[in-house]
């Protein structure tokens, strides 16, 4: 009968003429109705349309759903966090220049054994959605309960740790997804290289491209001899990216074959020689590789007409041999191999290639030498690359590192904008007295001295309030109080100070609520 | 007895947040040279940048007062707020017992002003018993009358229109529409008729169904008016529920002279949203419930704000706090718009108690509309049901696997109730509104958790 009305309404009364029909099932709904048939169709329409509906909507029938639930959570979850380590956490959230603090935080909470609250899950497992260098760390503080709920949620799924026990890791590796797969690897991978490796291998050639990528990306963690047959085979990949990969991984194991293969080349084109008394690099890349060449070299044609095929293969062929090369091999001071390739015709591509073999061969030696040589020259060295040279020297060697760099220009400014000053970002543990006091002193004379702000310094004050040791604090925060300042620099300065502060005195609270 | 503020009512006072920061700043007890309270009222001096300090004052006997002589335009200014906050965390701070002569001074001027407004209170009332106002006063009534009768007959010959002509007809309408004659229904003062005309505007592009949904909301508003012309024969409480859907308002004085009901009256939720008519208004709604007589309750708020983020007229209502106090209904056939005639103390609930499975809701829905068809928005309280998620969107489902769909419209997270719930059931409370549920509260792990404004 509803049906009916609403097919007139809907054509209107000037096209579809309507007689109110009183027979429903029910008698006082006919009664009613039955009292709605005036000459005045409109009216009767309207009426009977509003009893209808209010019936309807009256006898409103429960429905029953037949989607499965999921099985409710765990209960005997880790303890929860205090209220007032909640109330840390939301300080952390609250603004910007905080949140480098979440860091210690999850890994003080993981220590501590315990989780956050269940009211915070969905902002924390977020957060690491949108800023992944979290996500590990969130991964450990949120309880059963987070786990439970990241296995529903698909853009949370890193969280989820793949449970081993259960589920054989022939089993999950045969059935599982992608993501499940790849951190079962990186887990496996850590624990027993081999049996990783021999997962891989077992379905190598039915996996797809950016799947068999994923997989090869993995060996990278714990890699050794053990893997070269299997990296010689993924040299033939009929994927480019692959064979690139595999190049950097066979590259980093000066014991492979595939190196000794890079370093007779390298020989072939480097010589030392004396002329009139002066020792010469002579160097002389070859103009056209032969098919073997070409297999290790992967990359044949060089990615841009800046560069010529010499000067590439120059490269390729440097950055996949062992830096100790230039000089046990030439048998000359490392100083000394530096100077001569900067006065050769191919300083550029050397200077390119040696801070990525550095890198491969973790060789802080080289890394210490091609830093102070930047640094010295003052060539241009991208930021990138100078991180990763840095991140191969231990924490003493990068505190060394910077304490020498700021003590060597004790009287004029130091300029926090250079070289030395972009490295401190990467000093990511915890930083010695000595160097905060070396650094804060510097920045203080910069901000005391100058008659603009260097903006420089707010981003570092930032990091170091991070990694000041806790003993510091007490000592530190009198010293950028305002009275201590000139009220002009004062101004220029105030909002850096200020944050620098403030997150000072948060991370300070914090860690007197963790030691509690 | 001034009833304990915490922290979170006192922030609820700032007029922004960056008032708020500024008083915690001014939290320090070394800022204030002195303190003191007498249990109503608090003061103190506190060293700005001037040379004399600013003398700041707190009256808790109401709603609470603020006074305070440094410059600042905001109101209540850091000063006055951060003495409140200092008072809620360090009451044993304020060692000073006898009034200083400036705050005697500000009470003074206060009571003389509250005298003044007494005054021209009484003035209107005893003029009101004049009888030239009782003239007046009939004389506006039929005018409004009048008015409204010809909005309504205006009405009815629209809707036979569209009747005539056909859903299909109006369905490529746009707004201005519908705005047209909802404005014309405001011009004849009956404003609830416009808002209902208003809500129609989006239905013909809402996607299948729409005309069953447009037809059902049409023949409601004509139920509405074919009800008012028959006004005199139908019971006293029921021609209340008709006139305050078409917009007269009932004068709060009148019910604050008759006697309410005394209870305990759980906040079980609360809501604030934009009138759709007009969007300067600000709505709240917050539900309560009598622990003994269990009723259900709502107190309604309006606020007007030139200003999206307008502040509602009442932060001090806590979801999850127990109000002890009297209650006066609006009378209707289904009493449930009220106001706090007194409010005793405010303690905090550790429990929440009555609640229904999604069949007895059912029926208590089915009673509520028998008896005032045009009810939009009903009070929903469940216990035992669970959060379930598909491609149909978020669902709750009880214990005998009956379900009620979950309004999205206010982009809440449902994720935070499903953590919270850990898959297990718990006890929700919400507003039934178009078939769906608007999740307010949920009661879990022995906590109230509120979604009003909690959208992270």
């Amino acid at each position: 009968m509803w049906d009916d009305l609403v097919s007139v309404a809907l054509t209107g009364t000037q096209r579809q003429k309507t007689e109110i029909s009183a027979n429903s099932s029910s008698d006082s709904l006919n009664k009613v109705l039955s009292q709605l048939n005036t000459p005045d169709l409109e009216q009767n329409l309207l009426s009977a349309a509003a009893i209808l509906a209010i019936y309807q909507r009256a006898g409103k029938m429960p429905s029953k759903s037949e989607a499965k639930m999921p099985e409710p959570c765990e209960l005997d979850d880790l303890p929860v966090c205090s209220p007032k380590i909640v109330k840390i956490l939301d300080s952390i959230f609250k603004v910007a220049f905080t949140a480098g603090l979440l860091t210690e935080f999850l890994d003080l909470l993981s220590k501590k054994g315990n989780r956050v609250p269940y009211n915070r899950l969905c902002e924390l497992l977020s957060y690491g959605d949108s800023y992944p260098q979290f996500r590990q760390g969130i991964s450990k503080v949120i309880g059963k309960r987070g786990q439970w709920l990241a296995e529903q949620n698909s853009s949370w799924a890193y969280a989820r740790t793949t449970k081993l026990e259960s589920v054989s890791p022939q089993e999950l590796w045969q059935t599982g997804s992608k993501l499940a797969r790849i951190s079962l690897l990186k887990e496996l991978r850590a624990k027993d290289p081999k049996k990783a490796r021999e997962l891989v291998e077992s379905t190598w050639k039915e996996e797809a491209a950016d799947y068999r990528f994923a997989s090869i990306s993995v060996f990278k963690h714990n890699l050794s001899l053990e893997d070269e047959d299997f990296l010689e085979t993924a040299l033939d990949d009929r994927a480019k990216d692959i064979r690139l990969e595999a190049q950097k991984l066979l590259s980093c194991l000066s014991k492979s074959k595939f190196h000794s293969r890079m370093l007779e080349r390298l020989r072939l084109i480097v010589l030392v020689k004396v002329e009139k008394k002066k020792t010469i690099l002579e160097i002389n890349p070859p103009e056209k590789l032969d098919d073997k060449a070409i297999r290790d070299i992967v990359e044949v044609d060089p990615p841009n007409k800046t560069i010529g095929k010499k000067a590439w293969y120059l490269r390729k062929i440097v950055s996949s041999v062992k830096p100790t090369f230039w000089t046990d091999e030439l048998k000359l001071p490392a100083k000394e191999v530096l100077t001569l390739i900067s006065k050769s015709d191919w300083e550029k591509d050397i200077f390119f290639a040696l801070p990525i073999t550095s890198v491969n061969h973790f060789d802080p030696e080289w890394a210490t030498l091609l830093l102070d040589w930047c640094i010295e020259k003052k060539t241009n060295l991208e930021d990138k690359t100078a991180q990763e040279l840095f991140l191969q020297l231990s924490t003493a060697e990068k505190e060394e590192f910077l304490k020498t760099r700021l003590l060597s220009n004790k009287t004029e400014k130091f300029n926090f904008s250079h070289l030395t000053g972009r490295l401190m970002y990467s000093h990511n543990n915890s930083w010695s007295k000595d160097l905060v006091k070396e650094t804060l002193d510097k920045a203080l004379y910069s901000i005391h001295t100058s008659k603009s702000f260097d903006w420089s310094l707010s981003n570092l004050f930032q990091h170091i309030a991070l990694y000041i040791p806790e003993s510091m604090f007490e000592e530190i925060l009198p010293l950028f109080e305002e009275e201590k300042f000139d009220p002009k620099q004062w101004k220029l300065a105030e909002r850096a100070i200020e944050q620098f502060t403030e997150l000072l005195k948060l991370r300070q609270k914090m860690l007197k609520e963790f030691s509690l | 007895m001034p009833i304990k503020w915490t922290v979170e009512q006192i922030n609820a006072l700032a007029p922004d947040d960056a008032s708020v920061s500024a008083a915690k700043k001014l939290t320090k007890l070394s800022t204030w040279q002195t303190l003191g309270y007498d249990g109503a009222l608090a003061w103190g001096e506190c060293q700005g940048s001037g040379k004399d300090p600013y003398k700041t004052g707190v009256d808790l006997t109401e709603s609470p007062a603020f006074k305070c002589s440094c410059p600042s335009q905001k109101f209540p200014c850091k000063h006055s707020l951060a003495l409140f906050l200092l008072l809620a965390s360090q009451e044993n701070a304020f060692t000073q017992k006898d009034l200083p002569a400036w705050m005697v001074e500000w009470i003074e001027k206060r009571v003389k002003q509250a005298e003044q407004k007494a005054k021209r209170e009484a003035t209107k009332t005893a003029n009101q018993g004049k009888p030239v106002d009782i003239e007046k006063q009939a004389k506006r009534a039929s005018e409004r009358e009048a008015k409204v009768k010809a909005g309504v007959q205006e009405l009815e010959i629209w809707l036979k229109d569209i009747m005539r002509q056909g859903l299909a007809s109006i369905q490529s309408q746009n707004y201005s529409f519908w705005d047209k004659i909802a404005a014309r229904m405001v011009d004849a003062q009956i404003p609830g008729i416009g808002r209902m005309l208003r809500e129609l505007a989006g239905i013909s592009t809402s996607g299948d169904g729409w005309q069953e949904r447009l037809l059902d909301r049409i023949s409601r508003i004509h139920l509405l008016i074919e009800g008012y012309k028959r006004l005199e024969t139908l019971p006293e409480d029921f021609q209340q529920d008709i006139r305050s859907f078409m917009g007269w308002t009932q004068k709060q004085e009148e019910l604050l002279t008759q006697s309410g009901e005394q209870d305990n009256w759980l906040v079980l939720g609360q809501t604030i949203e934009n009138d759709p008519l007009n969007y300067n208004l600000t709505i709240q709604r917050i539900w309560l419930q009598g622990q003994n007589s269990k009723k259900f309750a709502l107190i309604l708020n309006f606020a007007f704000s030139n200003f999206n983020n307008a502040k509602p007229l009442d932060e001090s209502i806590e979801t999850g706090t127990i109000i002890v106090g009297e209650l006066i209904f609006f009378p209707s056939a289904y009493p449930l718009r009220a106001l706090f005639k007194t409010r005793q103390t405010t303690i905090k609930a550790d429990n929440f108690s009555w609640l229904a499975d999604i069949s007895e809701f059912l029926i208590y829905y089915t009673k509520a509309i028998s008896q005032i068809p045009w009810l939009e928005r009903l009070p929903i309280a469940l216990e035992n049901v669970r959060f379930s998620y598909d491609d149909k969107g978020w669902r709750l489902v009880d214990k005998d696997g009956y379900t009620l769909n979950l309004s999205e419209t206010y982009n809440i997270n449902f994720w935070q109730p499903l953590a919270l719930s850990g898959g297990y059931p718990i006890k929700i409370f919400g507003e039934w509104y178009l078939d769906k549920v608007s999740l307010l509260t949920v009661y879990a792990n022995n906590e109230f958790y509120s979604f009003n404004n909690m959208y992270r």
